[in-house]
């Protein structure tokens, strides 16, 4: 029996380190095809443009088939939810924006369907450098996809003010410093971190009526009303290394580094059985059917398995295609905002009716942050573990 | 012994009902990433 987990514990350091391998060969091969030819997609979306000529990087004069000057196209990106948004932006002689595209984006490609399908790029053509850009003031916003219709808004402010500024030579007046966004949702996701650290311990007394607080606050602020779950998409943008801006986006900070810090500390993942909004909707719905641990025998190992396989599968493509969101296929946003292909509705649908009689389904056999974060603990057992042998080592020279 | 063999019964037929569900649930996993894959490579 001894020597059985010893041989399980050395097959786990091994695939551990496999997968990491896996991970890091992803990651170069992923900047090795990036490089997207950015004119052709402009010309793609803007026909009227016949030809470009470079003034600086990612700066060009236009013109159309009949060689007249249209304007000057700048190429500029900013942070969205999954990563950066690449936007081309068209500027007239007198500084307004004439056309607009998305040359790429690292959306989820629903959430970016959603934008393009409003009239958002059309409200924002007309605008000049003298425009604040405010949604909600000059500009509508879209609530459903805040973050990347708030990156296409700044990349398109930022090509305009530049091309205004540097190549039409305005005095464009100077770019007010962006205030710290800290509001509901930060304030409680940092009080459901403190209540779950200190209430999983097991001399809490109230540890109960604590996790349903903690798990019912967290399905309806962060699920239903801020729709800010822990998605594979925060992992796949921390390994491709795309931070987002930390004053409008202090909550992906808190969340992110407030999971790896208590488990790095204390080897416990205080969100997904805490304050996790799908994990608490799952355990409502089990609370109608009287959901409960089925077991499925040798198929445990099987479906335990395959969900690692999948999750290191769309880890790979995300690096591969340098897209954080592309491979995130959780139904959160399927649910907190009726967002989702057909295929994460129906998903949404066996989930909710199996939670009634399986105890949490979608956390037990499918949510990719299960394999995600057992990496995470083989990793520091690993380390903690190799550290302790050479501590010994040092103690007994 | 007839009551053991229907709890038994029904254990295993709770098991079978979970093991498929579960076979669904990956298979339209599987179809999401390949989906959203070849979506981003063609958008």
């Amino acid at each position: 029996m001894y020597n059985h987990q010893k041989i399980k514990k050395k097959r786990d350091a091994w695939l551990t380190l496999i997968a990491m391998i896996f991970i890091i060969a992803a990651w170069i091969a992923g900047g090795l095809v990036e490089n997207a030819d950015i004119l052709s997609s402009v010309k793609e979306k803007m026909p009227d443009i016949a030809k470009f000529e470079e003034l600086e990087s990612s700066t060009y004069k236009i013109y159309n088939a009949e060689d007249t000057v249209l304007g000057y196209l700048s190429v500029e990106s900013a942070m969205g939810y999954g990563g950066p948004l690449q936007i081309a932006v068209a500027v007239d002689q007198d500084g307004k924006i004439f056309d607009l595209a998305v040359v790429s984006s690292k959306e989820t490609p629903s959430y970016i369907e959603k934008v393009l399908d409003t009239d958002f790029l059309d409200d924002i053509i007309g605008k000049s450098f003298t425009d604040t850009y405010t949604i909600g003031v000059d500009i509508d916003g879209i609530s459903s996809a805040t973050y990347s219709s708030n990156a296409i808004l700044e990349a398109s402010k930022m090509g305009d003010r530049y091309v205004a500024a540097k190549i039409l030579g305005f005095d464009v007046p100077e770019k007010e410093s962006p205030n710290l966004q800290f509001g509901g949702a930060e304030i409680v996701l940092i009080l459901l971190f403190v209540i779950g650290y200190f209430a999983h311990k097991k001399t809490f007394k109230f540890k109960k009526i604590a996790r349903w607080g903690t798990m019912l606050v967290g399905l309806f602020v962060l699920g239903f009303f801020y729709n800010k779950p822990f998605t594979l998409s925060m992992i796949n943008q921390l390994l491709l290394g795309y931070f987002p801006p930390l004053h409008s986006h202090l909550y992906w900070y808190l969340l992110l580094f407030g999971v790896f810090f208590v488990f790095t500390v204390d080897n416990k993942n205080p969100y997904c059985q805490w304050f996790c909004p799908f994990g608490a909707a799952q355990e409502c719905m089990g609370l109608v059917g009287g959901a409960k641990h089925r077991s499925v025998g040798k198929f445990k190992n099987i479906f335990k398995w395959s969900l690692r396989i999948i999750t290191l599968f769309a880890i790979i493509m995300a690096l591969l295609l340098r897209n954080p969101g592309v491979t995130s296929y959780e139904i959160f946003g399927t649910l907190f905002k009726l967002t989702g292909s057909n295929f994460q509705f129906a998903i949404l649908g066996i989930i909710l009716v199996a939670s009634m009689f399986i105890k949490r389904p979608w956390c037990t056999y499918l949510c990719p942050l299960g394999p995600v974060t057992d990496h995470f603990s083989h990793l520091r057992s690993l380390v903690i573990g190799k550290w302790k042998t050479s501590m010994q080592k040092n103690e007994n020279v | 012994m007839k009551a053991n063999t229907e709890v038994s019964k029904s254990k295993s037929l709770g098991s079978t009902v979970v093991i498929i569900v579960v076979m669904i649930c990956l298979a339209l996993v599987i179809l999401q990433l390949l989906t959203s894959i070849h979506n981003n490579l063609t958008f």
